[in-house]
């Protein structure tokens, strides 16, 4: 009984949400009570899910089982204040239902912008990632070279690349190579100080040792030079896959005519707040996604670390 | 053939302009074991990473077989004081990687010497799978001893190799290291820094007290070989060079 005991708060406040849908009479005609419950209970199967996941460990099945409690909470005051007391406008707070509706119908448009967003945000990132890793590490190798790009990395970087959107868009020849060309700058400078710090921060022990086992560059670098460089350089990744989500929906509501940005800009246009909320939520669980995988792959890569 | 040899040498610290080393001066005979002795900051590390080649001497040259060293290089086996294997590598795969790199053979033989090793120095089973990290210091030395053999160089340089393991464990090693010695026709030379007189003794042909950067005597152990570390101890002679050394060490000379 102990091990289910993380469940007890979470299926009291789902019963809660519930009998709340179910007792109390609706503003709004036009939304089902179904589409509310259907929300509470795939949350909660979700939530079920992932507590089984992490059946070992006690400390993450109760931190899960914290915050979906959270996220109930927030969720029902949500529905209390609009669509069940109207405390809040109707016109500019959609109710949880609506939203949730209005994700259905737009599924498919979504899965679309998506499409258009990640192949932007990839050509982007990625593009800074092969050329970030080799040129940070080179850098580092040559102390003369190191000398020079710590100094114009310190002044490059710090601009934020959002101010560079306009111009991109106006000195390049169409919105997918300014964007792409954006999200690159901005994934660049995060990738490159971090391998570069990597390199310059290798434990000397690990080169020594190296040295003494006779390697050639290319095993040097490929073996030991990358690999110990690579905690770093995740560190980086993590920023650089943050700063491009944001470069990414910042160029798509100034300039495209797709993605989930755009999706975002056209709805708070038509002055359609329920898309707008939908769509920010689905770019955060988007964003979760993508960071939950590059996390995981780092966890992997770095299996090796205490 | 591995005669090494310190003509002059001396060592000074560019950072800080500490001379680590003051005029050193040493042949040591191919075939021969001899430990560096003295307390911490003497130079004897210093020594022997001059012989590592990972430092060069500011004044005078180090030799191997009337050849300036400056580089380091696959000749010299190397086991740093603090292990030093690559903790993205398993065990196995940090004797395999060393092993590539001396021997051209298929990857699966590799891995069979590389094992053998392993086991030899008693890191058996599933212990040679694990990274580095998931095992004791000790049991870390005794891989990186195993990387050493692997590279099966005429010369052995040793940075305190048993400073982190137990008393048991340091016996059975350096046991290890004699009986490979002992049983190779041509003899490997062998460079110990330590700071154990009763190790040093027990291992060595010749002692080096060496303190503030300089060799303030160079003690003969002419016991004979295989020792015995119970008759060893009970000698008057040993007796007498292990207070001798002591005295050296301390600065009494």
């Amino acid at each position: 009984m102990k091990s289910l005991r993380h469940l007890i708060l979470p299926t009291i406040l789902t019963g809660f949400a519930i009998l709340l849908t179910i007792l109390l009479p609706s503003v709004e005609d036009g939304v089902e009570n179904g589409s509310i419950i259907g929300l509470f209970v795939s949350i909660y199967v979700l939530f079920i899910f992932i507590s089984f996941i992490f059946y070992k460990h006690p400390i993450y099945k109760q931190v899960t089982s914290d915050i979906i409690s959270i996220i109930f909470v927030l969720l029902i005051l949500w529905e209390l204040s609009t669509n069940r007391f109207e405390i809040l406008t109707s016109f500019i707070y959609p109710t949880p239902g609506e939203v949730m509706q209005q994700f259905k119908k737009d599924a498919p448009d979504l899965v679309l912008h998506l499409l258009a967003s990640i192949r932007l945000l990839a050509s982007g990132f990625l593009l800074a990632v092969c050329l970030a890793i080799p040129l940070g590490i080179i850098s580092a190798w040559f102390g003369r070279l190191d000398r020079i790009m710590r100094p114009i990395a310190s002044v490059l970087a710090p601009i934020p690349p959002i101010v560079l959107i306009p111009y991109a868009i106006a000195i390049l020849p169409s919105f997918r190579a300014s964007s792409i060309f954006v999200i690159f700058i901005g994934a660049f400078w995060p990738i490159f100080v971090a391998a570069l710090n990597g390199v310059a921060g290798i434990d000397r022990r690990y080169i020594d040792s190296a040295r003494t086992l006779g390697l050639n560059n290319w095993t040097l670098f490929r073996k030991i030079i990358f690999p110990a460089a690579l905690p770093s350089i995740f560190t980086g990744l993590t920023i650089g896959m943050i700063l491009s989500f944001i470069l990414l929906t910042a160029a798509e509501m100034i300039g495209a005519n797709a993605g989930i940005g755009y999706y975002v800009k056209l709805a708070t246009d038509f002055g359609n707040y329920t898309r707008v909320v939908a769509g920010i939520l689905f770019i955060g669980l988007i964003v979760t996604i993508v960071m939950t995988i590059l996390t995981q792959l780092e966890r992997y890569l770095l299996r090796w670390r205490k | 053939m591995s005669t090494i040899v310190y003509e002059n040498v001396g060592v000074t610290y560019e950072s800080n302009g500490h001379q680590a080393i003051k005029n050193l001066n040493l042949t040591i005979n191919s075939g021969e074991i001899i430990s560096f002795i003295g307390p911490s900051g003497c130079g004897k590390s210093t020594a022997l990473n001059v012989a590592a080649g990972l430092i060069e001497p500011s004044l005078g040259a180090f030799k191997v077989d009337d050849e300036i060293i400056t580089k380091p290089g696959t000749d010299r086996g190397v086991v740093f004081q603090n292990y030093s294997l690559f903790p993205w590598m398993s065990n196995l795969e940090n004797v395999r990687f060393a092993l590539a790199q001396k021997a051209d053979l298929p990857k699966k033989a590799l891995i069979e010497r590389a094992k053998e090793l392993l086991d030899k120095v008693g890191i058996k089973g599933k212990s040679q799978h694990v990274y580095p990290s998931k095992v004791s210091g000790g049991m870390q030395q005794r891989v990186a001893i195993a990387r050493m053999f692997a590279l099966d160089s005429p010369i052995f340089l040793m940075d305190e190799p048993f400073a982190a393991v137990d008393e048991i464990t340091r016996k059975h090693l350096q046991q290890l290291l004699l009986d490979l010695w002992e049983k190779e026709k041509s003899r490997k030379t062998i460079v110990l820094v330590t700071h154990n007189i009763e190790e040093a003794i027990y291992l060595s042909d010749r002692v080096i007290v060496l303190h503030e950067g300089e060799a303030i005597l160079a003690k003969e152990i002419t016991f004979k070989r295989p020792r015995n570390r119970q008759s060893l101890e009970a000698d008057t002679e040993y007796l007498t060079i292990r207070n001798q050394l002591l005295e050296a060490i301390e600065g009494k000379v």
